[in-house]
């Protein structure tokens, strides 16, 4: 199924305690800078995966099983994370 | 809102469970633990089978504010894990798992609810949907009228008059003066439509949305291949990236 990076929001809280759908980050496949809410994401029973909607590179694994999610960041050289979206988060 | 509200996992309890259009319920939560949400934000719902086996899958809210009444309108995707057990089998007094409010970034007010950042509610607002994209725009559309704010418009894409979600409330924010709405049925008309089925195009909206000089936020939600269409048309008209925030769903 595909969907975008909205679909992200809850896996990456759950296992990062941050909502970063809004945050930008930089694709390390070709240096742009996008929203994640606006990447392409795909969900499978074997886990999601993003990529950037510019180049297709993989940003994001998810995989969850036995009891732990493991988060892979193959793609992003750089995240926005702003000082208010630290505090805020109450998990 | 001066305090985000804090995301967690909820057990909500189904207060009704109606039919919003042929293939899809409208499904009213009691969430006690609910924080609120602001309007666009989304949940996800988890369901656990007997083995243990888990799938989850976003849904869009279709009401905001503080109160812990939450409510969804769900399409059944045919061959879905988890759409086809929310709209066929769920009925009142049943438990879901829930996991929110999500989202940071399909909002209206846009921004992160930073007071240092209030943004200013006098931008004007044009919304695009197709099919059940329309839930998240319905609770901006029906935040919009609470609150008051600049122009506000609807271009909402549906097969036929019956597949339409939230057709009462929608025609009633328009009764009132809060909302242009612009129906496009793709497939069948109500009798002595203006305009023969079809679907939505460049020209159309360039002819029924607020345009590009007027530098509204663009909110766009349906299938994956109509929010790409629609968002390239929008740059073409002349509207900047940055006001154009999509939110798409589906597709293979």
């Amino acid at each position: 199924m595909q969907v975008d990076g909205n679909a992200l929001a809850g896996i990456l809280a759950d296992g990062l305690g941050l909502d970063l759908t809004g945050s930008r980050g930089r694709c390390a496949g070709c240096s742009g800078i996008a929203v994640l809410a606006t990447a392409v994401v795909v969900v499978t029973p074997m886990g999601t995966v993003a990529r950037c909607a510019a180049c297709e590179h993989v940003l994001i694994t998810v995989v969850t099983g036995g009891g732990r999610t493991w988060i892979g960041l193959p793609g992003l050289s750089a995240i926005e994370v702003s000082a208010i979206e630290v505090g805020a988060i109450e998990v | 809102m001066t305090r985000r509200p804090s995301v967690g996992w909820h057990v909500a309890t189904v207060v009704e469970s109606s039919p919003e259009t042929p293939s899809a319920r409208r499904l009213v939560l009691d969430v006690p633990t609910w924080p609120g949400n602001r309007a666009g934000a989304h949940l996800d719902v988890r369901l656990t089978a007997p083995d243990g086996y888990q799938a989850t899958r976003s849904y869009s809210v279709a009401s905001s504010g503080p109160a812990t009444r939450v409510v969804l309108a769900v399409d059944a995707v045919p061959d879905g894990e988890v759409s086809p057990f929310l709209v066929n089998e769920v009925r009142a007094g049943d438990q879901i798992e829930l996991h929110g409010p999500l989202g940071r970034y399909f909002l209206w007010p846009p921004g992160d609810g930073d007071p240092d950042g209030e943004p200013d509610l006098g931008v004007p607002v044009q919304l695009v949907a197709g099919g059940s994209g329309v839930v998240p725009l319905y609770a901006i559309a029906a935040h919009h009228a609470d609150v008051g704010g600049g122009e506000l418009r609807l271009a909402y894409s549906v097969r036929t008059p019956a597949d339409a979600f939230f057709a009462p409330e929608l025609t009633a924010l328009v009764g009132a003066g809060r909302l242009r709405l612009e129906w496009v049925y793709t497939r069948a008309t109500p009798p002595g439509w203006s305009r023969d089925a079809g679907r939505v195009s460049r020209a159309l909206l360039q002819e029924n949305t607020i345009p590009a000089t007027d530098r509204p936020t663009v909110y766009c939600c349906g299938p994956t291949p109509f929010v790409e269409a629609v968002a390239g048309w929008l740059l073409e008209l002349g509207h900047a990236p940055e006001r154009i925030l999509t939110e798409r769903f589906g597709g293979s």
